[in-house]
């Protein structure tokens, strides 16, 4: 068993770490009250420095996203992406479930670093537990005054407005998200302009996921080169990854960027289920293209998943053993995305809608030869085409599940139906 | 300037263009759907991707902006455009019903010809398709048909970009999001037919066109519409004689690509069995056909008897004539008839507008391009959105486009607050006072020629005390207004002629400031009829009767005498008309009998005088009084000018042929004098070069003065003033067979604020009853908060009111009670 390098998830194992006590007892806020000893300029040259890349799933270098706040036009925002709606991922959720004070904590000193006296929590509405525990937090933190007129004792204030949303995964894309905070339809913006120049309300903001800014906090305490002991050059520190699937023990693990994903399969999760052998995992979600057990061995950080043809996308990790039929993954992928769908664009609007037909067809015996041509260029037609990264991303199983696991769609399309248990 | 390669051709375009505009520059056309040029980009449908030099991907073009350098592909060069916009297409059709055979769009439609052009042959797509209810009505005017829609959200854009209406929306999501409306909350809109124009495929289509053509089998005749003085450019559709559609012809300066409900679907009363066609004589009280002939020398020989007995003759024309008619009307009564007792008013005239109104032609024109550019503008005694709805548009893209504050005064709140407009609301008639609080306070800053506001009249205090308005936004007003200066725009609605001393106070605040000034009128003629001398005081070109030497310029070109002596305004002559003092009344396109703001005048005006002739398209209740009745054409059949409020004059030709023996009403006036063998214009060039020659150049705008006003006060039994004007949709004649138009109009209401309701004791919707010395009239009550106390609204002509009842044009104001309909009955 792999031992884990617990930083965003150390609290989890200690007693009532939820409360404001337990946070407290366990050093936390230290961060808090040493970042406004420093000026904004001069944490968002630590995070900067630190290398701290997005978790929501793109990457983007977080410090160099503040950098973009311009400091003359005011009100800014901090918003906080709390709506992890991505299959696969459920770091965000434990994350404020088990220690809502230490998202707090990174979005007061991101706030700080911003210049913004307000911050918004947009939290998937079916995290019920998750929601709760940050309003009990929130309202702690409004009374031990870290939160309110003059964040712990400094002249800075701030103001955290948690927001339930209404169960669309595309609210998680962060300009849909703003148009849902806004109160109109979740679907994306164009861009530019970007967030960091009209966000919310037009304002600039920064958007920023639930695991990057709960890393924020022991960056700022323990420095910039005590982040980057762990990881990559370019994928600095340490990251939760979530493990599902055929796996024996699936659940939250946390290690330093660039482990092998065999490590963190086998290592953290206990292997395949049943000691079967793997067929094929997504490294970043069902958003992110399938690799097989050729990839075992590529690094767990954003550079190394890119050279085997994926993304690191949230780092969710789902495992598909030997017996998993690749076309029903494929088509329960595809049901997602064409649920999910936000429906302002025709390639992923009309695309998805036609994709999982398709896949339901081959599945269920009435594939025909011409399908598998069909797919692809759908697919194709999606990929790179349309308005956001959702269609990108709903087509990635389809296309790598054609281009690894081609055989099997041939079989069903030739046996006229399924070839595996159910 | 940017340079960019467009498929190999080099172009230069501002910084900020767009590819697609760009390409199109160079006649390239990139096919799009979501795309549209007073919308916002929105890059929903990815029809438009082209291929850009050093992008990984393609991109649209509709939101694409050019940069230095930029080397473009569309699809006639890069196999990569093609093969995406093909893609796209193939998307668009899976769902698409592919019912071109019964679909309206058919022919005109953006589907279907791109599909032909770029599209795929044929489709892969062997699921089921999206299936849903057909057609459902979005209003009574318009038709959705939801599994043709392609999403390009333009209608919706359309709703919250442009007309700020709460009126269709995109619901739910994925494969099923899909256009709707709110439930919860009433469609309206005056604007709704422009989204059937502008939806790219027949999802929406028009309540009454369905089915009726094919766009190939119509001929399209460029036109204005006489509805309104907005002055939209239209395009009338006609199929065997027959108007079958009416569309918005784009007009960047005027109405852009817009037009309003009323200007699109009110049409109908040009082809109704209804019309009169056939000139018509009165013998013992009811009308005998007759020949023109015959009519004309029955009405020439009148003219003489008139004449050589010295008594007196009038004329009456409505400002519903395009310009070459208002003229001849004008040089009709002068130059024929010998009098000056001629108007395009119903009501009194006053010393300050006699002084405004021919200083009008002279002031530096505001058009709807200026209101973008100015910094503030002023709406004063006018409800845009009732009485110039593209006008109301423009202001609307003012004010948020271009952050252009908008001040309104007017008693009642109208639909330009909804988008920030800031209101100063006074009791009606007392428009005045608001103008001189605020020039007085922006004389003591030194704000204004001192010219303007030096003046008898009471201090800021009792201004404000007697107007009730807020005396904050008084002073804002002035703020705005010396921060604007020069490029302040006033727009005065006609209705600020019937409020003592605004007129006058307005134009001097205007001209104080060096600002620009428009009057805006309800009626398409307006400004023909001031302009062509449709006035008693009056001659063309805004010169004046009594002045000898402008009568002369006049008397010069029609080489003949006019009458030196100033003639009876509207109400006089039909005061005169009742006394049995006019010997000959000439009605030309006007409804006395109905419309004159009083509760009998009119109608006792037409039925004691000895002789009237009128000209009409239908019979009204004054056509139908008249002795002769001359059957005139309707806008669509004829050719002709109207200039808008902004004097703009634009030209229309013919779309349809006239009814009958129909003739243009400055031909009927030519026959007549023809008969009497005196000289007059024979064609419509021949009064177009009269025009031209008496068009007077610039001069300087002076002040006039402002009338010292003593309002008069309410008394106990009848407590409230009354403020009144005809909504959009109203009751009128020409409004005879819109039926579906009609279904979205108001039912009739009376407007107070909550105070004063409760204080009568009557909640809204029950039925109030508002009675004067004069009549009453029952209507449900409605609340309008802020509607000052003391005061109430009804609009003129709603179906199954006259408001005219309540009135007595010879009273400046009009005071009312308002009681519980049932009070008055068990009373
Ligand atoms: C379809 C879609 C769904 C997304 N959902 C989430 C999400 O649930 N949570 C999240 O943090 N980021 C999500 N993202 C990424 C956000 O758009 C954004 O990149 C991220 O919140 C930025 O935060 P970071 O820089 O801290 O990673 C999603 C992106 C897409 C395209
Ligand atoms: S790709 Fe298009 S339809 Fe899909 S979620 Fe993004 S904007 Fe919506
Ligand atoms: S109804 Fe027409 S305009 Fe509206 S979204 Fe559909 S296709 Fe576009
Ligand atoms: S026209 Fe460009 S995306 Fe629709």
């Amino acid at each position: 068993m792999t031992e884990q390098t617990p930083v965003v998830t150390g609290r989890f194992g200690a007693e009532s770490s939820d409360t404001y006590d337990g946070y407290t007892r366990t050093g936390g806020y230290e961060g808090l009250r040493a970042a406004l000893e420093m000026s904004p300029d001069q944490i968002i040259d630590m995070v900067k420095a630190a290398g701290l890349r997005g978790r929501g799933g793109a990457g983007f270098p977080t410090g160099v996203k503040w950098g973009f706040i311009p400091r003359e036009r005011k009100p800014t925002y901090l918003v906080c992406n709390a709506d992890e709606g991505e299959p696969g991922t459920f770091k965000d959720r434990e994350l404020m479930e088990r220690d809502p004070h230490q998202l707090i904590e990174g979005i007061a000193i991101a706030s700080y670093a911003i210049e913004a006296a307000q911050a918004y929590i947009y939290c998937r509405g079916e995290f019920a537990f998750a929601g709760r525990q940050l309003e009990r937090a929130i309202a702690e933190a409004y009374d031990q005054g870290i939160l309110g007129k003059r964040v712990a004792g400094s002249d800075y204030s701030l103001d955290v407005i948690l927001h339930r949303g209404a169960g669309a995964y595309i609210c998680g894309e962060e300009t849909a998200l703003l148009e849902s905070l806004e109160g109109k339809r979740g679907q994306p913006r164009l861009r530019p302009p970007f967030p960091a120049t009209n966000g919310l309300y037009d304002q600039p903001t920064v958007v920023n996921n639930v695991e990057t800014l709960s890393t924020v906090p022991h960056i700022i305490k323990n420095g910039a080169d005590w982040f980057k002991q762990w990881g990559t050059e370019k994928s600095p520190g340490t990251k939760m990854f979530c493990v599902s699937g055929d796996v024996e023990r699936p659940g939250n693990y946390e290690g330093p960027l660039g482990m092998p994903v065999r490590e963190v399969i086998d290592g953290f999760a206990g292997g395949v289920k049943g000691g079967k052998k793997l067929k094929a995992f997504t490294p970043g979600g069902s958003s992110t293209p399938l690799l097989t057990a050729a990839h075992l061995d590529a690094g767990m950080d954003f550079e190394s998943i890119a050279a085997a043809g994926s993304l690191l996308g949230t780092g969710a990790i789902i495992v598909l053993a030997e017996d998993a039929c690749m076309v029903r993954a494929t088509y329960r992928f595809m049901k997602f995305y064409e649920h999910e769908s936000c429906g302002k664009c025709t390639p992923c609007r009309e695309g998805c809608f036609w994709l999982s037909q398709v896949l339901h067809r081959i599945e269920n015996g009435s594939g025909r030869s011409e399908d598998m041509k069909l797919l692809t260029d759908v697919s194709n037609n999606i990929f790179g085409r349309s308005f956001c990264a959702f269609g990108d991303g709903a087509v990635s199983p389809v296309l790598s599940s054609v281009k690894y696991f081609a055989d099997e769609y041939t079989e069903h399309i030739a046996k006229k139906g399924c070839p595996f248990e159910r | 300037m940017v340079n960019v390669t467009i498929d190999d051709r080099a172009i230069t375009v501002p910084e900020g263009t767009l590819v697609i505009r760009a390409a199109e520059q160079l006649g390239l056309y990139v096919p799009r759907f979501c795309d549209h040029p007073y919308l916002a980009p929105l890059g929903a449908c990815r029809q438009c991707l082209v291929e850009i030099e050093g992008q990984r991907k393609p991109l649209t073009s509709c939101t694409t902006t050019v940069t230095e350098g930029m080397v473009v592909k569309t699809q006639f060069t890069s196999d990569i455009a093609a093969g995406a916009q093909k893609g796209v297409l193939e998307l668009l059709l899976i769902n698409h019903p592919l019912d071109c055979p019964v679909c309206d769009k058919g022919g005109e439609c953006p589907l279907q010809d791109q599909v032909l052009a770029y599209g795929p042959g044929g489709s892969r797509y062997r699921e089921p398709k999206r299936r849903y209810v057909k057609p459902v009505p979005v209003s009574p005017l318009v038709y959705l048909d939801r599994e043709r829609c392609v999403l390009c959200a333009r209608c919706t854009r359309f709703a919250s970009e442009i007309s700020g209406d709460p009126f269709i929306e995109l619901f739910e999501r994925g494969a099923l999001e899909q256009v709707a409306i709110f439930e919860d909350q009433p469609y309206e809109s005056s604007f709704s037919g422009n989204v059937i124009q502008i939806c790219p495929v027949g999802a929406l289509t028009d309540a009454e066109f369905r089915f009726k053509a094919r766009p190939f089998d119509m001929t399209s005749t460029p036109s204005v519409c006489n509805l309104c003085s907005s002055g939209c450019s239209l395009t009338i559709q006609q199929r065997r004689g027959q108007i079958v559609r009416v569309l918005a012809r784009d007009n960047p300066d005027v109405n852009e690509v817009w037009t309003c409900d009323k200007g699109r679907f009110g049409h109908a009363y040009v082809q109704r069995p209804e019309r009169v066609v056939e000139p018509m004589i009165k013998k013992e009280g009811s009308f005998v056909p007759v020949s023109w002939a015959e009519a004309v020398r029955l009405i020439a020989g009148r003219i003489q008897t008139v004449k050589a007995n010295g008594e007196s003759a009038a004329v009456l024309a409505g400002a519903r004539l395009p310009d070459e008619d208002a003229y001849a009307v004008s040089r009709f009564a002068r130059t024929i008839l010998g009098t000056n007792n001629v108007d395009h008013r119903l009501r009194r005239g006053s010393a300050e507008e006699d002084a405004v109104l021919p200083q009008l032609m002279h002031a530096e024109p505001v058009e709807y391009e200026t209101l973008e550019r100015a910094k503030l503008v002023v709406v004063a005694g006018l409800d845009p959105r009732e009485e110039s709805p593209i006008l109301f548009l423009r202001l609307r893209k003012a004010a948020l486009k271009h952050r252009v504050p908008i001040v309104e005064l007017q008693p009642r709140r109208t639909a330009l607050a909804r988008f920030g407009a800031r209101s100063i609301r006074c009791a009606p008639g007392t428009e005045a006072d608001v103008l001189l609080a605020a020039a007085t306070r922006l004389g003591e800053r030194g704000g204004v020629d001192a010219s303007a506001v030096k003046a008898h009249h009471p201090s800021v205090s009792a201004l404000l005390e007697r107007c009730g308005a807020d005396a904050d936004h008084v002073y804002a007003l002035a703020d705005l207004l010396q921060r604007a200066g020069s490029d302040a725009v006033f727009l005065a609605g006609e209705r600020l002629s019937t409020s003592p001393g605004a007129l006058a106070a307005c134009w001097n605040l205007a001209a104080g400031l060096g600002a620009k000034f428009a009057r805006v009128s309800r009626r398409p003629g307006a400004a023909a009829a001031v302009w062509t001398g449709l006035h008693p005081k009056l001659l063309p070109g805004g010169r004046l009767v009594d002045n000898d030497r402008e009568r002369l310029e006049v008397e010069a070109a029609w080489q003949t005498s006019v009458p030196a002596q100033p003639g009876l305004d509207g109400r006089s002559i039909l005061d005169g008309a009742s006394r049995g003092a006019i010997g000959l009344l000439y009605l030309v396109a006007i409804d006395p009998a109905f419309d004159a703001p009083d509760s009998s005048l009119g109608a006792r005006a037409l039925d004691t005088s000895d002789f009237i002739v009128a000209h009409d398209l239908l019979l009204t209740e004054s056509s139908r009084r008249a002795d002769v009745l001359l059957p005139a054409v309707a806008v669509p059949e004829r050719a002709g000018t109207f200039t808008d409020w902004e004097i703009r004059p634009q030209t229309f030709s013919p779309a349809v042929g006239a009814p009958g023996l129909a003739e243009p009403d400055w031909q009927i006036l030519s026959m007549i004098a023809a008969e009497l063998g005196v000289a007059f214009p024979r064609s419509l060039e021949d009064i177009r070069r009269e025009i031209r020659s008496l068009v007077r150049p610039q001069g300087t705008r002076t002040p006039v003065l402002v009338p010292d006003v003593s309002i008069p006060k309410s008394t106990e039994h009848y407590p409230f003033m009354l403020l009144t004007y005809p909504l959009l949709l109203d009751d009128g004649t020409m409004m005879l067979g819109a039926n579906d138009l009609m279904r979205t109009a108001d039912d009739v209401f009376v407007e107070l604020n909550a105070k004063d309701a409760e204080r009568i004791g009557v909640e809204p919707g029950e039925s109030v009853r508002v009675s004067s010395q004069h009549g009453a009239i029952e209507a449900p009550l409605r609340v309008l908060r802020d509607l000052p106390n003391g005061s109430v609204f009804i609009p003129t002509n709603q179906r199954g009111t006259r408001v005219q009842s309540l009135l007595d044009s010879t009273d400046a104001m009009t005071f009312v009670r308002v009681d519980p309909a049932d009070a008055g009955r068990r009373g």
